[in-house]
């Protein structure tokens, strides 16, 4: 299975979301890392169909996925970026309706809801609306529904987004549960959702693709560039007025900095070992 | 080895290809069906499938509302009256379908419903097909029962009744397709209300418009009622696409 994307461009008036786009993915997991306004909810929704594109296409082994329809739609799970819900359903009563647009019959859409709640750890509240659940409590419900008709493409948008450290732990072993043998492709502006589950990560940016890689070949990109300078807090000042800052940290009397810098940013600064993180604030540095 | 390619050639000319066998074929057609039913749903009952989700309360105030007039009907009022009854109890008996309707504009759930098996449109069709049918039954109902106990012809009544039918679904839908999200119940309750206002305002100042004299009138009414209303349908489903489009791009 190979999904393409080919000089794919999205544009609202003057403004061009996604700007000429071309790449290919095929099992695994994708992360789709950006800021805020980088085209990735656009992307995302054209990879799914809810929006057509300005120019280029997206093909699923050849086939364009509008010309596609039903058929296309038929192998994808999406969690859109502001998960959506009918505030009166219960999670069981969601599950059979999603059951029922992804086209399954009903008993296999009852049997499938009860084995994915009880995976997401909500069956025990599978009778209770919606409403009254927390931010994530919605969000695994998200991925409940997403794998409901065993998809072989999964589209997750900002999955994380409001959620605290332990569910978001969890969110990303769930996803890695669901992941063999499917495509995943998720977008964040959050890096260590990606860092340690994604196999390849694809970084953009006004609307286009700047890096692309596995964490070690994103990072050895930026193997020089990233410093340690412990000074005082006076020239830690000017420096942080100069240069773009990681981290900042004060040991007694003196300040350490943890900075991102094509050269040097001074005589006794020395090189540290880059993360994901470093590469995603060197390339957003103007954001 | 020329020798040897002309006489497989002629073997092979020769050959006679073994017809399939078609008891097998037929089994193993059977076997895929089986291993394809448990999963997939037919359109037919995707169509009905969404008759679970349409809720109860619906239905329940629909029977709420022919019952109550029912009961103001039993109870002899003026002619002209009993039959401004009859135009104002259909939009009533619509207010309970703004709710089901007002889903259609629920964006965020929108987004997850675009990208699943079924479209947009057909997801939509069915909710207005399993409404119109039920209202179809309901009113079937309520009209045997208006021909049993009022002096009224059934022709009368049918246009007394239709009218305002075709009036309110159609504002509706159009307010549907112009509606942003959250706004649309109240646009649609507002709407209904009025027409309602406007069936018992209209009688005060003209009770002859229940008159057989003004049946004509009425007749027109119908005909261009269900035009628009035909035309606004097809409006809907031909706007889809756009809303769709600025939908997504609004968020």
């Amino acid at each position: 299975m190979e999904l393409s994307i080919e000089r794919l461009t999205k544009q609202y008036g003057n403004k061009i979301a996604v700007d000429k786009l071309n790449a290919k993915f095929g099992t695994g997991v994708y992360g789709l890392l950006g800021a805020n306004g980088a085209g990735k909810t656009t992307l995302m929704r054209m990879l799914c169909g809810i929006l057509d594109p300005t120019s280029g296409e997206i093909k699923l082994d050849g086939m364009n996925n509008l010309d596609m329809g039903e058929v296309f739609r038929e192998q994808l799970g999406y969690l859109p970026q502001d998960f959506g819900y009918y505030p009166d359903f219960k999670a069981r009563e969601f599950m059979l309706y999603i059951g029922a647009l992804k086209g399954l019959s009903p008993v296999y859409a009852r049997e499938r809801a009860d084995e994915l709640l009880e995976m997401v750890g909500l069956k025990e509240v599978a009778n209770k609306k919606i409403k009254t659940f927390s931010g994530g409590m919605k969000q695994r419900l998200g991925i409940a529904q997403a794998v409901m008709n065993d998809p072989k493409i999964l589209v997750f948008d900002e999955p994380t987004a409001g959620l605290d450290p332990k569910e978001r732990v969890r969110f990303r072993n769930l996803i890695s549960d669901f992941a063999s043998e499917r495509m995943v492709l998720l977008s964040t502006h959050i890096v260590s959702d990606v860092e340690y589950i994604a196999d390849e990560i694809l970084v953009m940016k006004n609307g286009t693709m700047i890096a692309r890689g596995t964490v070690t070949e994103l990072v050895d990109t930026i193997s020089d560039k990233v410093w340690r300078v412990i000074t005082d807090g006076e020239s830690a000042d000017a420096l942080c007025r100069e240069y773009n800052i990681i981290n900042l940290r004060h040991i007694e009397d003196k300040v350490e900095l943890r900075i991102v810098s094509d050269e040097a940013p001074m005589d006794m600064a020395e090189h540290v070992v880059p993360t994901l993180e470093d590469l995603y604030l060197y390339e957003f540095k103007e954001g | 080895m020329k020798r040897q390619e002309m006489d497989l050639k002629r073997e092979l000319e020769c050959y006679q290809i073994p017809l399939p066998d078609q008891k097998r074929k037929e089994q193993c057609q059977k076997q895929l069906q089986e291993l394809k039913v448990p999963y997939q749903m037919t359109d037919r009952q995707f169509i009905l499938g969404q008759l679970r989700f349409i809720k109860p309360r619906t239905w329940l105030g629909q029977l709420l509302v022919l019952v109550v007039f029912m009961v103001m009907l039993w109870s002899k009022y003026v002619d002209y009256m009993q039959l401004s009854l009859l135009s104002v109890m259909t939009p009533l008996f619509l207010v309970f379908h703004i709710e089901e309707l007002a889903r259609v504009c629920n964006k965020s759930m929108l987004e997850i419903e675009l990208a699943t098996k079924h479209s947009l449109k057909k997801l939509i069709l069915s909710r207005l097909c399993i409404l119109g049918i039920t209202d179809f039954v309901m009113m079937c109902g309520w009209i045997l029962f208006l021909n049993s106990c009022l002096k009224e012809s059934l022709f009368g009544i049918l246009l007394y009744s239709l009218v305002p039918f075709n009036i309110t679904v159609m504002g509706m839908l159009y307010l549907l397709k112009y509606s942003g999200k959250g706004t649309y119940a109240y646009q649609a309750l507002s709407y209904t209300i009025f027409v309602c206002v406007c069936f018992i305002v209209i009688p005060q100042y003209k009770p002859l418009i229940y008159s057989s004299s003004y049946q004509d009138i009425w007749l027109l009414a119908y005909v261009v009622s269900l035009f628009l209303l035909v035309k606004s349908i097809k409006e809907l489903f031909k706007n889809i696409a756009h809303r769709q489009d600025l939908w997504m791009t609004e968020g």
